[in-house]
């Protein structure tokens, strides 16, 4: 019998548990360990973050679904990995810290044959003075904050409807920060419904943004083809927001929040402050800081993590100037290069470099959006180590593994503008690949065909429906498996 | 706060662009040619 621990159960941990269990005979063991039993479809937390939907619609608790499935659920964080055991037991296994309601805090080991890092990210608002939900600023990162912040924005609208003029500052709250596309969809999302609430003449909504420029969404930007033209997701972004009346700040740093008040940096090395109502800033991102120790109790992090916490995979991690980054840098099979039942797949692994080229302001300080590596990509990689692992476990190793690279996996990405079956519209955008190869794609690094973006209602119907179909596949019901990542 | 307020190189939808992002019979011809084009680009990609 084998064992097959995921760490996390996000887009890529739910995903790789629901494929590992349907490929592997129950003889075998699939263990899910999670700080939360509930699963978050985090896309949709767009909407919950402005009162279009509950965060009720957006959760399933995992509990059923994995019982159900023969799924083992421990609620609980991952501290310690012993990737060669400790002491006398020399089988490797996870140290757990219990975060449910009973023995909260206690630790317990679990041993493993195969380990999936599927952790996600830890929302490091520390980086930034006074940013989240703690501090000044709102987040949809969760659904809990997502709901906090529907609140916030509600009594903002409030105050709108009785006559006082708010400003609504939305964007990242780092200059390293990710997901500038899910800050993109929020801050289209509050233009909409201020529409709807009828305040639009008293916000003045800002958006800022570590990204040198609108539509960059941390990826590079990117081009497809519109109205007999080529032309940029820049063009493309700023349409949107000059067309809504939406201010924006690019290549912005956060330095500190204090109530009402953020103080930025800008690429051009000048310092600024700008006053807010209602301010929700993405946090940048760091692993979870899970220790790892050898047999002897030594500290052997730094092998199997990143200085930031993420996983070290099968990426090229050697310092490249950008003219020397290539689309073979990044990995494949996601395996850990020293221990090779270990595997890391979304926000978890490691990227070998961002995609966007790297800025510094004329300080010094790093202006640069970190790779996205979540939804779409992330699922897929979370299927294709789970089905890889299977295949190990059933001896099918004369099987080359699959790969799933982002230079080599495009990406569907529906940014909604506004929840209305009928008024509501979203701007669909695919891209192939994620990560550009200027070696396949000399002109623009990606293929025009598979390369587009449109906005109009037919983007918010997919979104929706997008959102029941994962629903549906998150809670495992009938042919769950059938619906693509 | 200093920020981009109004691009003016911006790209303008036209009124009937803007028509046509909401309505329906168009849209749901979309509708179908976005989900081909997706569908397309997800099998390539897996």
């Amino acid at each position: 019998m084998a064992r097959v621990v995921i760490l996390g159960a996000g887009i890529a941990g739910h995903t790789a548990a629901l494929f590992a269990r349907r490929r592997l005979p129950r003889s075998h063991q699939v263990i899910v360990v999670s700080p939360k039993d509930i699963y978050n479809w985090i896309p949709s937390n767009i909407w919950v973050g402005v009162g279009a939907m509950s965060s009720r619609e957006v959760v399933v608790p995992l509990r059923p679904v994995y019982a159900k499935m023969g799924i083992d659920f421990v609620q609980g964080r991952a501290v310690e990995i012993h990737p060669e055991g400790t002491g006398a037991v020399g089988t490797p296994r996870v140290v757990v810290e219990n975060t449910g309601e009973e023995a909260t805090g206690q630790r317990r080991e679990i041993g493993y044959d195969y380990l999936i890092n599927a952790t996600g990210p830890k929302l490091n608002f520390a980086a930034t003075p006074g940013l989240g939900p703690e501090g000044f600023t709102q987040s949809v990162c969760t659904y809990e904050h997502a709901d906090k912040a529907a609140g916030a924005f509600l009594a903002a609208v409030e105050e709108m409807k009785k006559g006082r003029t708010q400003t609504l500052l939305i964007g990242t709250g780092h200059g390293m920060c990710t997901c500038e596309g899910a800050a993109f969809e929020f801050v289209l999302n509050v233009e909409f419904e201020l529409r709807r609430h009828q305040v639009r003449d008293k916000a003045r909504v800002v958006f800022i943004s570590n990204e040198p420029e609108l539509g960059d969404f941390g990826v590079g930007g990117m081009h497809f083809k519109r109205g007999g033209y080529v032309v940029s997701s820049k063009l493309f972004a700023e349409s949107l927001f000059v067309e809504r009346g939406v201010e924006w700040i690019t290549g912005a740093h956060v330095q500190k929040v204090e109530a009402g008040k953020v103080f930025y940096e800008t690429l051009d090395g000048e310092n600024h402050e700008a006053a807010f109502d209602f301010a929700m800033l993405l946090p940048p991102f760091t692993g979870t800081g899970m220790k790892a120790l050898d047999r002897a109790g030594q500290d052997i992090t730094a092998d199997l993590f990143m200085p930031n916490g993420f996983m070290k995979v099968d990426a090229d991690y050697s310092k490249k100037d950008y003219a020397q980054w290539k689309a073979a840098d990044w990995p494949k099979t996601y395996r850990n290069p020293k221990y090779a039942n270990i595997f890391a797949v979304g926000i978890a692994f490691a990227p070998p470099h961002a995609i966007t080229r790297p800025r510094v302001s004329a300080k010094g300080t790093p202006i640069s959006p970190a790779p996205p590596r979540t939804g779409m990509p992330s699922a897929i990689i979370g299927r294709v180590v789970a089905n890889n692992i299977a295949d190990l476990v059933l001896g099918r190793t004369q099987r080359r593994p699959k790969t799933a690279s982002m230079a080599a996996l495009g990406a569907a990405c529906v940014a909604s503008a506004g929840a209305n079956w009928w008024s509501g519209t979203a701007a669909s955008m695919t891209m192939y690949p994620i990560v550009p190869d200027f070696e396949r794609f000399p002109e623009y690094g990606r293929d025009l065909k598979f390369t587009f973006g449109d906005i109009g209602s037919a983007g918010h119907w997919i979104k929706k429906i997008l959102h029941y179909l994962f629903i549906y596949k998150a809670k495992a019901l009938p042919m769950w498996w059938m619906i693509p990542e | 706060m200093s920020v981009n307020k109004t691009d003016q190189q911006a790209p303008l939808p036209t009124h009937s662009t803007r028509f046509f992002r909401t309505f329906v019979p168009w849209q749901l011809l979309k509708f179908i040619l976005i989900n081909l084009k997706m569908i397309r680009m997800i099998r390539r990609s897996h």
